[in-house]
């Protein structure tokens, strides 16, 4: 009998912190998860299938994997975070994929991802 | 493609607008609402709209009314009304939201948990306007997030059996308080709006009182359905 694979969403988040903090994976991750539980609950913690897999501390970039149906409710957990390492802080998904192939684009090249969209935008034109 | 709209940023000084521009526009938003003080000079507006144009961010001018009686706010809304392009009013009592709700002036209306003021079915069947609904309460809550939850479950399960509009905004006090049009959206869902009401709740909802306001305003306007063509 066929099983259907589970499907994943990878997603780049942003993360601003004021006055520019160190932050690291392990602090990002329980942040996240936090977010989740208070939210969801364990139930819902289990079903986002949630993993932080990549964190690029220089360009305050990191890759999330969820599970594809949970991926709204993963958006509405992150919205409500508002501190990270006790500073105010933020984090928006600048982009969401199927693949991880390209959301890793924007971590290994040497520009941000606004500089790259915007050369794009312009070689359209 | 959506024009995603947030009408409510609460942002004082220029240091933390000029961050907001550039966040706003990072995060994919087309127009937004900036809420000024009602004797803000019409140039200090035009030049803050201008900050926001740098960036491609359409900025709308926006005024919030806390009036404590009927007279009050009919007479704000007589001095204020073709100042700026959105005029929203912050409901203490249950009078003001039903004469708010009338009044075809006011734009906008939202409840705060502050007063006993609560959306109710004569309120929405009567409203002319939209009902907004903050997201800052969710996210920074002063009270348990459960009763916020349950509050803007409640406005929009009305909204809803009487066909009113729902605006969801940031309401954000500051930069990082802003999110981005996805994430308000998710959060909408949280409280019972359908996914495409959701995403009209930030796009086309707000963007066209937006742009009905902006008509309104124009030289060439005369009265409804009634223009100056050239």
């Amino acid at each position: 009998m066929p099983i259907k694979r589970e499907s994943f969403r990878y997603l780049l988040l942003k993360i601003i912190i004021k006055n520019n903090i160190e932050l690291n994976k392990e602090k990002l991750q329980s942040a996240l998860l936090n977010s989740i539980l208070t939210l969801f609950g364990e139930v819902g913690l289990v079903e986002s299938k949630f993993k932080l897999l990549i964190f690029n501390q220089e360009k305050n970039l990191a890759i999330v994997k969820c599970a594809k149906n949970f991926l709204n409710n993963f958006r509405a957990a992150i919205a409500l975070i508002t501190n990270l390492n006790g500073k105010p802080a933020l984090i928006f998904i600048v982009k969401a994929s199927g693949t991880i192939k390209s959301i890793k684009k924007p971590l290994l090249s040497p520009h941000s991802f606004n500089q790259e969209k915007n050369n794009k935008q312009q070689k359209n034109k | 493609m959506r024009k995603y709209c947030d009408l409510h940023l609460k942002l004082e000084n220029e240091k933390e607008i000029f961050e907001a521009a550039k966040l706003t526009k990072e995060m994919g938003f087309k127009i937004v609402g900036l809420t000024f003080q009602p004797d803000t000079s019409i140039t200090k507006i035009k030049e803050l709209k201008k900050v926001f144009q740098e960036f491609n961010v359409d900025l709308a001018s926006r005024v919030d009314l806390k009036p404590k009686s009927k007279m009050e706010l009919l007479s704000t809304l007589r001095k204020l009304r073709r100042k700026f392009e959105i005029i929203s009013v912050e409901c203490t009592s249950n009078k003001i939201a039903i004469a708010a709700a009338r009044d075809r002036r006011v734009d906008l209306i939202n409840f705060s948990l502050n007063f006993k003021a609560k959306f109710t079915h004569s309120i929405a069947h009567v409203l002319i306007g939209a009902l907004e609904i903050n997201l800052i309460d969710l996210i920074t809550p002063k009270t348990s997030r459960a009763i916020i939850l349950n509050k803007f479950m409640n406005e929009v399960f009305i909204a809803k059996i009487n066909n009113t509009p729902v605006v969801v905004s940031s309401g954000a006090t500051n930069p990082l308080l802003i999110r981005a049009p996805r994430e308000i959206a998710s959060c909408s869902l949280l409280f019972k709006l359908e996914p495409l009401e959701a995403l009209s709740s930030i796009s086309t909802i707000p963007s066209s009182i937006v742009k009905r306001n902006r008509v309104k305003l124009s030289r060439f306007y005369i009265g409804e359905g009634i223009k100056i063509v050239d």
